[in-house]
């Protein structure tokens, strides 16, 4: 596969890493900051911290009031996200591409003139949407705890991946002023960040006004690491969960290899053939054969700390998870014994279409400019997409199996969300 | 720089219009083209002008389930043939059902596109309905039905939709039909939807992305030359009730959270109000800075997000608000929606948020122009509707002539919170008595259907 982001980049004093990829297709520009913070950053007491932030960010700063962010951008015709995970936190802004320096404006207001202005008012105010936001996103959907309950078994308290990005309600309504205010000195610096700037905008001029912009921010201190030892299940972790759901549902999980390393991109294989599509294993097996499934996924989450390599399937009503959780580890040896040439390269296509997918698109979550601060990030190398691509391209059926099988031999995490009343249809 | 300024914003620049090629086969089928060469991918999509606005209420669902068999089998392939065809290609070929229109949507890479259009065309054309896949289709919807029941927001829409049209109106049932219209359903009724909807002159292709439009025509012909048949006749949607205000609490026992939607009817998509109406439902509940969502989200603090929208479709629509809510605030939420659909009828509407409204929209009408597949379904709804070729570079112009008076106009027109429908979809428990004290309409206590 042959597909780039052709891109420029400097450093600005202060250690912002600056990146520019010229598209003049569409009359657009985007701004994209990641900043190099997580939940992995947080620590126990304190989780949470990451994503109210990232909440606060959007409450005005010195030169911008209350309100004004989301107004501002809305009236030049502008889209604006941002999010959190455990390994770091994206903002982004798009808009027409004469308002290129609305988004370096604001971004770098709220980098460099925003720690006075966060109030024990906003962090309240925030502190109660982000409860409305787990209730909605969690505790109201149905199999909404099923995550968080894997990771917690997954991960050892000790290990940041162990809690939720959204963290826990009682270290959201312990937070106070200060440790927000220290959280912000300590991790929103020029120097943690990388800028990108894409669409139909000149290479010099973005520089340039990335310079004029963001040059003043003072540097601040390199945040210090904290070393991770890596995680590891000891033995076999079997959970249940009464949910108020119709349809039982089986999750198992892995550790397996962090992002870009050994075994990712085997695993990136494994989970297609397994889980994606009509021809998928899995699904062929469990919903298709036997319907004694719904739907069936298959995932490796790749992170900078470790992966899971995770399993869901949504059983039809009233069939035990057992006799799921049987069927499954069937398909899983018969993948490991044998997986064909097609499927691989089955796989190989749909990864492909994906890449030209996202490419279409210079803005937005997956958009290219996220993708060049994603592999700077995760790699240092914003041009990593070619390797990316590359890995996939040099595996053989072999290589999946072995991994498959390697990690599949390890513990794992076996969940049951099982209707309330109907726990004999749990994995015991 | 010590003194930090707003920057000063220049003019936006203009959605270029779309150079669209057509073309109308001998059968009645039309094409609209649009070449976009710089990435390999393309966005094929071929529209049959029938939807589940087709289905009388006691066949709900079977607009979506001939949808879901067109590539269960054909006279040629299996259903594991048809996907390991389009998987092994790396294709995505998506058929859904919406209240207008069915849609074959295929996503490729170019290089590609020949032996993908082969299973789509394939598929369209000649599916078989085999008996045994629709069998195990009923299955798996009756068993999502099932599981939709444990969705509050799905449960409140649907809920809405019951309360706003009856039970005895198309748009008053689920388009994927309820337990009892899908146990109920016949292949033979699939069967007779797909004959005497799907033709040529009731269907059009769009193409966008890196074709070769004479190539295209050149392959649709080979295709599409044999299949016949005129357009049916037109089978207009009963008109809508009008009801008086009411609320719809609906039990969810343990429920985290409230779902609270407030709606009612709406005006055709071709009505002359549409860009007044856009701009109007900005204002409400259609960007953050929005009415219903500062007030909700920011100032009241009870929710992560509330918004409006109209439900746009060829005859007749639907407009609601929605928000999922804490549980202690969901009486006060239907109340503020209702507050502020009146408020917008009756409230002289400021210059200065009417035009940050109006440029949200106009000036950000070039990001969704970006890939083949949004620039195919912008083309799609332009075909589906008969809109002119300049519709799309027309947009941004009519989008900020939009007066405060026309936004008012049409407010008092179209808003009509004395027949609104209110749903709760929550802990009756929990809301009952604040709601019953609130005194916002008659209430009806309903329990979750499938």
């Amino acid at each position: 596969m042959q597909v780039e982001i052709p891109f420029q980049s400097m450093r600005l004093s202060n250690g912002l890493h600056v990146f520019v990829h010229e598209d003049q297709r569409a009359p657009v520009a985007c701004v994209n900051m990641w900043y190099f913070v997580g939940s992995k950053d947080e620590r126990r007491g304190r989780t949470g911290f990451a994503h109210l932030f990232e909440h606060l960010m959007f409450e005005g700063s010195q030169n911008v009031r209350k309100g004004q962010f989301d107004e501002l951008l809305e009236g030049v015709g502008g889209a604006n996200n941002g999010s959190t995970s455990p390994d770091r936190t994206n903002y982004w802004e798009t808009v027409p591409a004469n308002a290129l320096e609305l988004p370096l404006f604001l971004e770098s207001d709220r980098m460099g003139w925003f720690l006075e202005t966060i109030t024990q008012d906003k962090l309240d105010a925030q502190r109660d949407v982000v409860k409305n936001e787990r209730l909605q996103s969690y505790e109201n959907r149905p199999y909404g705890l099923a995550y968080e309950t894997i990771m917690k078994h997954l991960y050892p308290p000790t290990h940041p991946y162990h809690w939720p990005v959204i963290g826990w309600m009682e270290d959201l309504d312990a937070a106070t002023l200060q440790d927000v205010r220290s959280f912000f000195s300590t991790y929103y610096l020029p120097g943690n960040a990388a800028l990108t700037i894409a669409g139909a905008v000149r290479a010099e001029d973005a520089f340039a006004s990335a310079e004029k912009y963001f040059g003043s921010v003072p540097a601040g201190v390199k945040p210090q690491r904290l070393a991770i030892a890596e995680a590891f299940l000891a033995s076999d972790v079997v959970l249940q969960l009464p949910d108020e759901v119709h349809l039982p549902r089986l999750y198992m999980s892995w550790h397996a290899p962090r992002i870009f390393q050994d075994g990712d991109a085997e695993l990136d294989i494994a989970a297609h053939v397994l889980g994606s599509g009509k021809t998928a294993r899995l699904y062929q097996r469990l919903v298709h054969d036997l319907e004694i499934a719904q739907d069936v996924d298959a995932e490796q989450e790749s992170g900078m700390l470790g992966s899971t390599f995770g399993l869901s399937i949504t059983a039809r009503a009233g069939v035990p998870l057992q006799q799921i959780e049987a069927e499954t580890r069937k398909v899983l040896q018969e993948t490991i014994e044998h997986l064909s040439e097609r499927e691989l390269q089955r796989a190989r296509h749909h990864i492909e279409t994906s890449t030209i997918d996202s490419i279409q698109s210079v803005g937005g979550f997956g958009g290219k400019a996220d993708r060049l601060n994603h592999y700077f990030f995760y790699t240092g190398d914003p041009a990593y997409l070619a390797q990316d691509l590359q890995r996939y391209d040099t595996l053989t059926p072999e290589h999946v199996r072995a991994e498959l099988r390697r990690i599949t031999a390890t513990p794992a995490v076996t969940l049951s969300v099982v209707p309330h009343g109907k726990l004999e249809l749990a994995v015991a | 720089m010590t003194v930090r300024v707003l920057p000063e914003i220049g003019d936006p620049p203009r959605l270029a219009p779309l150079e669209i090629r057509r073309h109308t086969f001998a059968n009645g089928l039309t094409l609209a083209c649009v070449e976009q060469r710089e990435l390999p991918m393309v966005a094929l999509e071929i529209a049959i002008r029938a939807g589940a606005a087709l289905d009388d209420p006691r066949h709900a669902g079977r607009a979506v389930m001939v949808a879901e068999m067109l590539d269960e089998g054909t006279t040629t392939r299996d259903v594991m043939q048809i996907a390991d065809e389009i998987d092994y290609l790396g294709a995505h070929l998506s058929i859904s059902a919406g209240w207008d229109s069915t849609v074959l949507a295929l996503h490729v890479l170019s290089n590609r596109l020949p032996p993908a259009l082969d299973v789509m065309a394939d598929v369209l054309l000649r599916p078989s309905f085999p008996q045994a896949e629709f069998e195990r289709k009923r299955r798996e919807r009756l068993s999502a039905l099932l599981q939709d029941r444990d969705e509050a927001r799905i449960v409140a829409n649907r809920a809405l939709a019951r309360g706003v049209f009856g039970a005895d109106h198309p748009y008053g049932m689920p388009a994927t039909g309820t337990y009892a219209t899908i146990q109920a359903l016949q292949l033979a009724d699939v069967r007779a939807f797909y004959e005497e909807h799907y033709r040529p002159a009731n269907a059009f292709v769009v193409a966008v992305g890196d074709v070769d439009f004479q190539q295209l025509v050149v392959a649709l012909d080979g295709y599409f030359a044999q299949w016949q048949g005129a357009a049916p006749p037109r089978q207009p949607v009963p008109a809508a009730p009008v009801p008086s205000r009411r609320v719809l609490l609906v039990d969810k026992p343990r429920a985290a959270q409230a779902e609270v939607r407030v709606g009612h009817t709406a005006p055709e998509r071709a009505t002359p109000d549409y860009f007044p109406l856009v701009v109007m439902n900005t204002l409400l509940g259609g960007a953050f800075t929005s009415r219903l969502n500062l007030k909700l989200r920011e100032e009241m603090a009870v929710t992560y997000g509330a918004s409006s929208k109209f439900g746009w479709r060829t005859q007749g629509g639907i407009f609601w608000a929605a928000s999922a809510v804490n549980t202690s605030a969901a009486a006060a939420a239907a109340a503020v929606m209702l507050e502020e659909m009146n408020r917008m009828r009756t409230e002289r509407i400021a210059v200065d948020e009417l035009e940050r409204a109006a440029q949200y929209i106009a000036y950000g009408l070039p990001r969704s122009f970006e890939t083949a597949e949004d620039v195919a379904a912008h083309l799609r709804e332009q075909m589906l509707h008969g809109f002119p070729a300049d519709y799309w570079a027309r947009y941004v112009d009519r989008i900020l002539e939009v007066t405060p008076q026309q936004v008012a106009a049409v407010a008092a027109r179209h808003l009509q919170p004395d027949r609104a429908v209110a749903v709760i979809v929550a802990d009756r428990g929990a809301v009952e008595a604040d709601l019953r004290a609130r005194h916002i309409g008659e209430i009806m206590l309903t329990e979750i259907e499938a």
